[in-house]
């Protein structure tokens, strides 16, 4: 640190001696290469931060107060190569036109992720993924990580749940880590930005909104996401599950830009289950020899539960500035009914953007937003996952009227358990209200010619307030139920980037980079439950206090990096890193650690004999890389203690050890990476992006099963391994393009292996009710548990005719488990009579890992007309149909293959459904979850201005997941009840499913 | 402006240095050090282990042994305890509430033999004394647990995870000499007020007569009559003096068993006829302690579809203290014992002590007539087996008893028409046989 600030004293001090002497005047006009202007381009002299835009007409005048020959002026816009020119004079007036070439794989855009400073990408080892704005705003997403569905090689962006802004997970190239959440790290315009998903009062299921849903879509100019340990030397030690950086608008100098948009949306339930409908009952349900039937009336409780959804989007914002001072602001307001019943969410924001030019070398960008949203939830597997709307449909026989009487009381429908769902949509009230401000200071110097010198600040803050409130006198609840959560949550981040741009010799360019960072987070929350409420009282204080907790979690985390990079003839680039990370969740001996990292990359299409090569691939480019990356956060702050809980009893203190035993030995995981790749274009009419990468994960980190016996249940250990491997592929072609017709089409293609290679001999349950395993030699989380038993023929084995439990019905496999860690190690055993016997065996039935997944975008210009279609496959995987399976079952008769047994003249055995059911064949449940989803519809058109005040006027009509193709039984196979927990995925229990969303809206320029 | 600037860079430099801190304490939870080695940490673990105890192990002990030997029945379902309660081969050792049971009496042992090992932090040699006396006492309560359920079981915690098992009888039997050290410890010494304050809270725990009853009950179960006599006495020297577990609405520290048992909707239900086949033995309508520990209602079990009963007795309110034993049982373990060495007359003096009692301090009151049935060893047996499993209702002793007792074997298939225990012991819980290599093949049933 010491050294850093040093240089930056010298910087500083060197930066003043500058003084102006001359004046260079450089004008001209930027146009594509039929010719048409280009407006927006940025003009700028290379190195150093004065520039600016082009006009509506494409023309630009630059001035430079006292350039150092030779001036590079280089031209950037999006979608086009970066043009140069080298002008040998430093004073007078310079006329200077461009044309500027297409870019069909955004090569020469400028990123920042990962990199130190900016960075063209052509110059990287490893590849970026970039989203612009515009792409997410025509994505009719809510949130923004849900707009990244489908646009992004390598990632895995699944919504966990269709509340309104329910949770979404991120994983980019597979699982990364099982212990902790495996979800990237998100920046903000440099602050480091929470996305946690915080369930402070039960509502269950994924219900609870990730803190991104805070950030307003329409905001987002652009985003960048990075995948791995080989990318991310200058994130070291958070990286290992990828960074997503996300930047926002800034204005521009010119005239005020004011920019409104209004739409409104519908959302619906795209299909509903069918339940039990059959017209009787059995007077037995547990006898299976006894058929016995009495007459009932069945009802459907969905047509109720769900309901369409209304919503509206409305926001404004300007932006402009003059040659020093830039700014954008904007506010926006959004509303969205859920598909439940009374469930909705609104988000309100306000943002500020300031760009200063100090001096002449010294740039201040102030960014800060404002949120307050706020939803009503409805629970939908909420406290003790009793009364969840959707979760009790299935607990439940229905076969009585839910509906309330004219006093207003809400009947038991059959299993006074679990809530009567007309109730729990009518009466519950779960809210979650957060205000969250996010701000950052970012000071860019550039005081030498070629030294660059970065300084952010920043702060992520929010407050979340959580309400549950169970009237007294509810089916489920007749003594009511309070509870509330709140929670202050604070990250803050400083950072120092220096970077040192300087030619070595005419053909060797050199750029060094040393950062420092250091980030601190804390979070308090506290939560307090009661019930016996007093009548009409929904606040906590009226009752008995069932739950209280207070807690306080604080971390840091300091580290710093080394890069460099060396450019021979601006077409092969060597980068070296290192990187020092300490966090202080790990104890002192593992606390500091080193992540190196290697790329290079070299663009063969600029070598000279390329010309007269392959005339018609006008680039090619191989890049490869090799780096290291941590977890330093993938234990909580105080995990690796053995902490003594405090318990209060009749006035006493006491303490109880914590059922986890402590590790001070813990170390982090270490994630190395070796990704290596190609990037082509052919004609700038077709680009082609290929990635193959290999990570391996060591010393993962595992909370570990113990035996009971050593009076705790489990540990946090270092053990074992895991592996990714897989490829990417994007192709981008520009189909047609004429001046009236632009076709272009964007096919993605990612498909990853995940393997756990080592668990020093183990295997165990990682959740799913004991169903998703972590097993050597398998996938994270496969499924595995009850199979069918079957002959040799591999029918199903069913039960004799006289078997007391019932004949003909379908008994799950067993034998001898030899080793519950080694799947093959199971004997199936038969008995005298060919029926199975011994234990129940546990086999394999299934993997939630997607074999791959594919997006196909179509996007077409005419005239004023635009189309945009996004279709995104996930193939080859399972979900476990956790609601089929209650549904099977006789305790609560609820299902539609349930009530097949009861149809008039059915063949099928009395007890199938609940032999399968309650015996927990899996196999059964664990359905193909391989979907095509039409993910984004969109067409607009933009009119002609009606008034001169009026600068553009575009509408759009666009449908959000209106199409599934699936075989998948359930409502909808792209759901995950643990949200973004990492090993158990594909578990589907009573969850919202993922509305179908149509939207209108109007967008004017002025 | 360069001023401006060059302060604002320091700043954001400067800032950072103080903050560098990497070491933070955990402000929610107490070190494992900190515990171990102050008396104000031994005073709360040893308080945090009777909360366990009371809330979670006691629990599990009653509602296992309820479920098994047929005094619940379940009403609402869930594969957990509908498991249990037909028993048999349809019980896996991956049962939860399996789990637990087994769990939390290893917790249990644990924070017990924890304060066993740090009694020196205490400088008072009756302070010492009754840290160590009261860590023995619950160390055998949970040996005496497992010995209820299990076959084999490890007898002290390893924290290796590879514990090696030994048989139930010698389980009792460590029991029983950490009970006979724990009295030996203390003879001689007073518990200090100070102790019976902070440690058991209340009055209402007689850590001398509870030792010597648990004494009691472990020598009754292997065997050893003449001891179970004289320690059974010496738990009733003070026929006043009794031993709570304490609860209270909140904070998880209500009656377990009322939450299952009361508190609606309730998952267990006590059976009709303290869960007696009624073709064999109904108990006479005036047994005060039916009165005691049931109430009509008119419902049936979900799956057994047999009749249950409204709880009362010690798991009606929330906050209900719980006894640790009753004075009945160390009246009856006497009976028992003098029956089995063949002293009939002495027997059924001490079983119509609880056939008549009316002054029961937990009002656990038959008033009854004497015993007149058959004046042999088999008759008035079987009249103390019928008089432990109404006086002891569901207070996790049934499970025993009915082995003990020669109840007749658990049918196969299982099934509901019976009304015998449906297991003899469980099946080694899935956590423990997945992680220590010692496990011992599961019982046959």
């Amino acid at each position: 640190m010491t050294v850093l600030r040093f240089l930056i004293v010298l910087a500083l001090s060197l930066g003043m001696a500058s003084t102006a002497t001359a004046q260079l005047t450089v004008s001209g006009t930027v146009s594509d290469e039929d010719g048409v202007p280009l407006p927006g381009a940025t003009v700028s002299a290379a190195g150093t931060i004065t520039g600016t835009t082009t006009d509506m007409d494409g023309r630009y005048t630059l001035l430079l107060p006292a350039p150092e020959a030779p001036v590079v002026i280089e031209v950037r816009f999006i979608g086009y190569r970066t043009a140069r020119e080298t002008l040998s004079q430093t004073s007078g007036t310079v006329d200077l036109d461009f044309t500027m070439e297409p870019d069909i794989l955004g090569l020469s855009e400028v990123v920042v992720t990962g990199t130190s400073g900016q960075t063209e990408r052509r110059q990287l080892g490893n590849s970026i993924s970039t989203v612009g704005g515009d792409a997410l705003a025509e994505s009719g997403a809510t949130d923004l990580t849900a707009g990244l569905s489908g646009k992004i090689t390598g990632a895995l962006v699944t919504q966990t749940s269709g509340s309104p802004a329910g949770s979404i997970s991120v994983k980019l190239r597979g699982n990364s880590t099982i212990n902790s959440d495996a979800e990237p790290l998100y920046v903000i315009d440099g602050v480091i930005v929470d996305n946690s998903s915080n369930e402070l009062v039960t509502v269950g299921n994924g219900g609870v909104q990730n803190r991104l849903v805070d950030i307003n879509p329409g905001d987002i100019d652009r985003i960048e996401v990075l995948k791995g340990a080989a990318a991310a030397a200058i994130y070291g030690s958070r990286a290992s599950n990828g960074v997503i950086q996300i930047f926002t608008k800034r204005g521009q100098a010119g005239a005020p830009r004011v920019t409104y948009s209004s739409s409104v949306q519908l959302s619906e339930v795209r299909q509903t289950l069918r339940v039990n409908e059959a017209p009787f009952e059995w007077v037995d349900p547990t006898d299976n020899l006894n058929l016995e039937k009495i007459p009932v009336e069945r009802f459907d409780y969905q047509d109720y539960i769900f309901d369409e959804g209304l919503g509206t989007d409305q926001s404004l914002s300007i932006s402009g500035g003059s040659d020093r001072t830039t700014y954008y602001i904007s506010g926006s307001y959004f509303f969205n009914e859920g598909i439940i019943r009374n469930s909705d969410f609104n988000r309100t924001t306000l943002r500020v953007n300031v760009g200063q030019t100090l001096t002449d070398w010294a740039v201040l960008n102030i960014n800060t937003s404002l949120t307050r949203s706020f939803s009503n939830d409805i629970p939908t597997g909420g406290e003790g996952f009793f009364d969840g709307a959707i979760t009790t449909l299935q607990f439940q026989p229905h076969s009585a009227d839910a509906n309330a009487n004219e006093l207003g009381e809400y009947p038991n429908i059959g299993n006074s358990f679990f809530g009567n769902p007309f109730e729990i949509v009518d009466r519950y009230q779960y809210s979650q209200e957060i205000n969250r401000f996010i701000g950052s200071v970012n000071v860019t110097l550039t005081p030498l010619p070629g030294l660059s010198v970065n300084g952010i600040m920043g702060y992520d803050t929010f407050g979340q307030l959580a309400r549950g409130f169970e009237p007294v006198g509810t089916v489920a609840q007749s003594v009511g139920f309070s509870s509330r959560g709140d929670l202050t949550r604070k990250l803050f981040n400083a950072d120092l980037n220096v970077v040192y741009n300087t030619a070595l010799s005419d053909a060797v360019a050199s750029t060094t980079s040393l950062g420092g960072t250091y980030q601190y987070d804390q979070s308090e929350s506290i939560q307090n439950s009661a019930n016996n409420l007093g009548p009409i009282v929904e606040t906590v204080s009226g009752g008995t206090i069932i739950s209280s907790s207070d807690f306080i979690s604080t971390r840091s985390l300091q580290g710093a990096f080394l890069q460099q990079t060396i450019g021979l003839n601006d077409r092969l680039f060597f980068t070296v890193a290192g990187r020092v990370d300490a966090s202080s969740v790990f104890g002192e001996d593992n606390r500091v650690q080193f992540y190196p990292k290697v790329g290079g990359s070299w663009i063969m299409s600029d070598e000279p004999f390329w010309d007269g090569f392959v005339d018609t691939v006008d680039l090619f480019k191989l890049r490869a890389s090799w780096g290291q990356s941590g977890n330093l956060t993938g234990i909580g702050p105080f995990e690796r203690f053995t902490n003594y809980n405090p318990v209060a009893l009749d006035g006493l203190p006491g303490v109880i050890p914590s059922t986890a035993l402590g590790n001070p030995d813990i170390k982090p995981e270490t994630q190395t990476e070796l990704e290596v790749g190609f990037d082509l274009s052919v004609l700038g009419r077709l680009g082609v992006e290929f990635t193959f990468y290999d990570q391996t994960v060591d010393d993962l980190l595992l909370s570990r099963t113990l035996s009971p016996s050593t009076g705790a249940a489990s540990q946090i250990q270092n053990v074992g391994q895991l592996t990714n491997r897989g490829v990417e592929l994007l192709v981008r072609a520009n189909v047609v393009d004429t001046r009236d017709l632009d076709v272009n089409l964007t096919a993605i293609y990612s498909a990853n292996r995940n393997e756990v290679t080592d668990l020093d001999g183990d295997g165990f349950g990682i959740g799913g009710f004991g169903s998703q395993w972590a097993l050597e030699g398998q996938p994270l989380g496969v499924f595995y548990w009850r199979a069918y038993a079957r002959d040799e023929n591999g029918d199903l084995l069913l039960t004799p005719s006289d078997d007391p439990s019932g004949p003909n019905l379908p008994q799950a496999e067993r034998g001898d488990q030899v080793d519950v860690t080694d799947p093959d190690a199971a004997i199936i055993r038969r008995d005298e009579n060919g029926q199975p016997t011994g234990a129940l065996l546990r086999i394999l039935v299934g993997d939630p890992n997607p074999d791959w997944t594919g997006s196909l975008i179509t996007e077409v210009d005419y005239r004023q007309f635009g189309f945009r279609m996004q279709w995104d496959a996930v193939q080859g995987f399972d979900v476990f149909n956790w609601n089929r399976r209650n549904y099977d079952r006789h305790n609560y008769r609820g299902g539609f293959e349930y009530g097949q047994e009861l149809e008039e003249g059915s063949t099928i055995p009395k007890g199938t459904a609940n032999a399968r059911g309650s015996g927990l064949i899996t196999e059964e449940y664990v359905e193909d979850g391989s979907f095509v989803k039409l993910r984004e519809i969109a067409l607009s058109y933009t009119l002609t201005p009606p008034a001169p005040w009026i600068q553009s006027v575009r509408l759009t009509l666009s449908g959000r997941n209106l199409i599934s193709i699936d075989d998948y039984r359930g409502y909808d196979p792209e759901i995950s009840i643990s949200g973004r927990d990492t090993g158990v995925r594909g578990f589907d229990f009573g969850a919202v499913p993922i509305p179908r969303s149509y939207s209108l809206g109007v967008t004017l320029g002025f | 402006m360069t001023r401006f600037l060059r302060f604002l860079l320091l700043g954001a430099v400067l800032c950072t240095v103080p903050a560098c801190d990497l070491s933070f304490d955990n402000p929610n939870a107490a070190g494992e050090s900190e515990v171990l080695s102050t008396p104000d940490g031994l005073r709360a673990l040893a308080v945090g282990m009777r909360r366990t105890y009371a809330v979670t192990t006691y629990n599990a002990v009653v509602r296992t042994s309820g479920l098994t030997a047929r005094e619940f029945a379940v009403v609402v379902g869930f594969t957990n305890p509908q498991e249990i309660e037909l028993g048999g081969d349809v019980l896996p050792p991956e049962n939860g509430i399996l789990g637990t049971l087994w769990s939390s009496n290893y917790r249990v042992m644990d924070m017990a033999e924890q304060l066993i090992a740090n009694v020196e932090v205490f400088s008072d040699p009756a302070t010492q004394a009754s840290f160590r006396a009261y860590g023995h006492l619950f160390k055998a309560m949970a040996l005496g647990n497992l010995a209820q359920f299990y076959e084999q079981y490890p007898i002290s915690i390893d924290p290796d995870g590879d514990a090696t098992f030994e048989s139930r009888e010698r389980g009792l039997q460590e029991a029983v000499s950490l009970l006979e050290a724990a009295l030996g410890v203390l003879s001689g010494q007073t518990v200090p007020t100070s102790f019976q304050r902070s440690v058991l809270g209340t009055d209402d725990f007689d850590l001398v007569q509870t030792l010597n009853a648990y004494l009691a009950r472990y020598q009754n179960m292997l065997g050893n009559q003449a001891e179970a006599i004289s320690a059974a006495q010496a738990a009733l020297a003070d026929p006043s003096a009794v031993s709570v577990f304490v609860y209270e609405a909140g904070n998880g520290n209500e009656n377990p068993l009322f939450l299952q048992t009361t508190e609606e909707p309730a998952t267990l239900r006590p059976l009709d006829n303290f869960g007696f086949d009624p073709a064999e033995f109904v108990v006479p309508f005036e047994d005060g302690r039916l009165a005691f520990y049931l109430e009509s209602r008119d419902e049936i079990g979900e799956s057994s579809r047999l009749p249950v009963e409204t709880m009362r007795g010690f798991y009606d309110t929330i906050d209900e203290p719980i006894p640790l034993y009753l004075p009945g049982e160390m009246l009856l373990i006497q009976a028992e014992a003098q029956a089995r060495q063949g002293n009939l007359g002495a027997a059924v003096d001490l079983l119509n002590q609880v056939r008549t009692k009316t002054d029961d301090p937990f009002g656990v009151n038959a008033g009854l007539s004497a015993y007149d049935g058959a004046q042999t060893p088999e008759a008035v047996l079987e009249d103390i087996y019928r008089n432990r499993r109404v006086e002891l209702f569901l207070t996790g002793l049934s499970l025993e008893d009915s082995r003990r007792f020669a109840r007749p074997a658990p049918p196969s298939p299982p099934s509901f028409d019976s009304f015998n225990r449906n297991r003899n012991f469980y099946p080694y819980p899935e956590e423990e046989r997945d992680n220590n290599p010692n496990v011992p093949a599961d019982p046959a049933g």
